[in-house]
């Protein structure tokens, strides 16, 4: 099989999968308890009725359950996902907030990265030495220090105490540079939990393939020894980083939303808790259904940089 | 000056369990285009010393003593740098089992290719294009389509041709093959072997030989040595070797062969296992397992000493040695054991070493 076929394949795999995601989220509005009209419009007895119809109507809330669903399923594929009693439409309350999440997230994933492959291969390099201890000891630390609370002993210590970061994100562009910057506590903070784990996976993963007999073939080549870590077993032991790395991103997201409340920062996550709070559930459907979407397509990447990783996986 | 000249290496591996003395005092020497046999059960060394002339020995391993004279100079004296300009330009090594041998992940071309560019200095086509001319050497039909393969698209058989191929393709000196063909299948080994054979002889590359089947030595090889729990016990051209074994652990390796044409029911085979390294038997490590064994062979260590002679064949020249008892007259009894050949003129013909009496093995 050629690898157009494995992506072609692996392609038609994300539907059905697509479609679950989308069931499980339209059903959030079924199973809210009491009159899903009367939620919307905050429980309020004085309503204005009219209102409560014309949201009647616009839910489709008169038809089976099944059509409503398609209809539904319509206008999310035209990405609208209606209409909030509450803040107005959806799909542009979305769109204005989208953009900062992903910069966070992308951001917060690069850290992540960064700081997870170079210290899992250093510490794989030199297992059972000083800065494998070292190392070990620091994920640890990483994987058990909660992100909220690191988040805010960043802020009091680097804003507050030291004051090379402004504490609430300056009133500027998204990509202007001031913005960055304060961007980069968030991003350490949501990176930190995912570098860790990251990290022991990178290097229990190449303390195994270091012990592979193609290392040793690497090296009778006279090979030296930073192309034989980085060329040939570093590829091998990524194999297993990508799986971590893709399931991370349903963290990563988690993690955005409690990092968006410390910071203010204005993304889906800060959205998402005013929504739930004001039982905004138009708002809260259609972000659970934009990370559902998000954490298959990050799933669905893992699998083609597999491919492209290892040639086995294409055949 | 030999090739290789390796005088008393010691290896030692430290372990939790304890030091093992992988490689104790082994000397030997091979000279340019020599095919050099090193036979042994599993654990006896071989491997160890082989990767020792790599210098390729991983922790907990340690080279202890001894040198390595590759054309004169000592290997183990040379730095990082020095020692990866020798490997796999001057000596090159196949392994035993070509698919884990190989990357998974580079194709089979790519990782011929890279040793070439390091070592020979050519420019990616130039480097492509001496690799196809090597996988055309080693006999794999249509090289320049397979150059792009991976390994799992090749054969066992194939897969280890393109590691002969990466071993040869810088034109080595030394060609050190550890078990190259005990993954394969028989009729794959012959053809593996020859292959071998054939391409040492048109480069002029020396073989050292390790294999724990004394039918594959036969075949290859001009001189042999035979080793045991870490330590040479007999060292003799081929013929020697099986025409006129003198240790009793090289005969119970020889009797152990099975042939075409066997009367026995059942195969023969060396009672007992190879002693725990970290703690071997007093005397000679064999003693246990030897049918001739007696009381003084576990007290003497026997040094190994030329069998007509009796003088010391420790060195790294003695053509003939082995390491027995019988040999220093410390021993009561012979060696009660007579050797069979059945056939003539072919160095591989049907032989029989059968022993004929069995000494006490309750010692």
């Amino acid at each position: 099989m050629s690898l157009r076929r494995y992506v072609i394949k692996r392609l038609l795999m994300v539907i059905p999968v697509l479609f679950g995601v989308s069931v499980i989220t339209f059903s959030i509005m079924q199973l809210v308890p009491g009159d899903i009209v009367d939620v919307l419009l905050g429980m309020d007895p004085n309503a204005d009725p009219e209102a409560a119809e014309r949201l009647r109507q616009e839910l489709h809330l008169d038809r089976p359950i099944w059509e409503q669903y398609l209809l539904w399923l319509a206008g999310v594929l035209q990405l609208d996902f209606g209409f909030s009693p509450i803040t107005g439409d959806v799909s542009e309350t979305i769109v204005t907030r989208l953009p900062a999440t992903i910069l966070l997230g992308a951001m917060g994933w690069v850290i992540a990265l960064v700081l997870a492959i170079p210290a899992g291969v250093y510490a794989a390099v030199n297992k059972d030495e000083l800065a494998d201890d070292v190392s070990r000891i620091a994920a640890l630390f990483g994987i058990a220090t909660p992100n909220f609370w690191l988040g805010l002993m960043l802020l009091l210590v680097f804003s507050l105490w030291l004051g090379w970061f402004p504490s609430i994100p300056p009133d500027v562009s998204l990509l202007h540079p001031s913005m960055l910057w304060y961007l980069l506590l968030p991003a350490i903070t949501l990176g930190t939990a995912s570098t860790a784990l990251l990290m022991r996976i990178m290097r229990s993963s190449m303390v195994e393939e270091l012990n592979k007999e193609y290392v040793r073939t690497a090296r009778a080549k006279g090979l030296p020894e930073r192309t034989v870590v980085l060329k040939h077993v570093l590829r091998n032991s990524l194999i297993s980083v990508v799986t971590v790395a893709a399931l991370m991103t349903a963290s990563i997201v988690d993690g955005a939303v409690v990092i968006e409340v410390v910071f203010s920062w204005p993304g889906l996550g800060e959205q998402l808790i005013t929504a739930i709070g004001q039982r905004d559930l138009l708002v809260v459907q259609g972000i659970v259904l934009l990370v559902g979407v998000s954490i298959v397509i990050a799933n669905l990447l893992a699998d083609l940089v597999y491919a492209w990783l290892d040639p086995r996986i294409r055949y | 000056m030999a090739l290789l000249e390796v005088e008393d290496l010691e290896v030692r591996f430290y372990t939790e369990d304890g030091v093992v003395n992988a490689v104790d005092g082994v000397s030997y020497r091979i000279e340019r285009g020599e095919k050099f046999g090193v036979v042994g059960e599993s654990g006896a060394g071989k491997s160890v010393t082989a990767l020792s002339v790599m210098r390729l020995i991983d922790n907990p391993g340690q080279i202890e003593g001894g040198e390595i004279r590759f054309k004169g100079e000592n290997l183990l004296d040379m730095d990082e740098e020095e020692i990866r300009s020798i490997r796999g330009s001057e000596i090159a090594m196949v392994f035993q089992d070509a698919q884990t041998a190989l990357n998974p992940v580079y194709s089979v071309g790519e990782q011929i290719a890279e040793a070439i560019r390091l070592h020979l200095g050519y420019d990616d086509e130039a480097a492509r294009d001496r690799t196809i001319e090597m996988l055309e050497r080693v006999g794999i039909p249509d090289p320049a389509d397979r150059y792009s393969d991976y390994p799992h698209q090749f054969s066992g058989g194939m897969q280890q041709r393109a590691v002969i191929a990466m071993a040869l393709s810088c034109d080595p000196d030394l060609l050190i093959c550890d078990e190259p063909t005990t993954a394969l299948d028989v009729t794959i080994e012959a053809q593996i072997l020859e292959l071998l054979d054939e391409l040492a002889d048109e480069f002029g590359t020396a073989i050292q030989l390790i294999t724990h089947d004394l039918g594959v030595v036969a075949e290859t090889c001009d001189r042999v040595m035979v080793m045991y729990a870490g330590k040479p016990v007999e060292k003799a051209p081929v013929e020697d070797i099986y025409y006129d074994p003198k240790m009793p652990y090289t005969v119970g390796l020889m009797s152990s062969i099975p042939r075409i044409g066997d009367e026995r029911d059942r195969l023969q085979t060396i009672p007992g296992t190879m002693p725990d390294l970290i703690q071997l038997p007093p005397g000679c490590s064999f003693h246990p397992r030897c049918p001739y064994a007696e009381e003084v062979c576990t007290q003497i260590e026997p040094p190994l000493v030329d069998p007509e002679t009796g003088e010391p064949a420790e060195g790294v020249d003695a053509e003939r040695g082995a390491a027995c008892l019988a040999y220093t007259g410390d021993l009561q009894n012979e060696l009660g054991y007579e050797v069979h050949v059945e056939g003539e003129s072919h160095r591989s013909a049907v032989r029989d070493v059968e022993e004929i009496t069995g000494g006490d093995t309750d010692v």
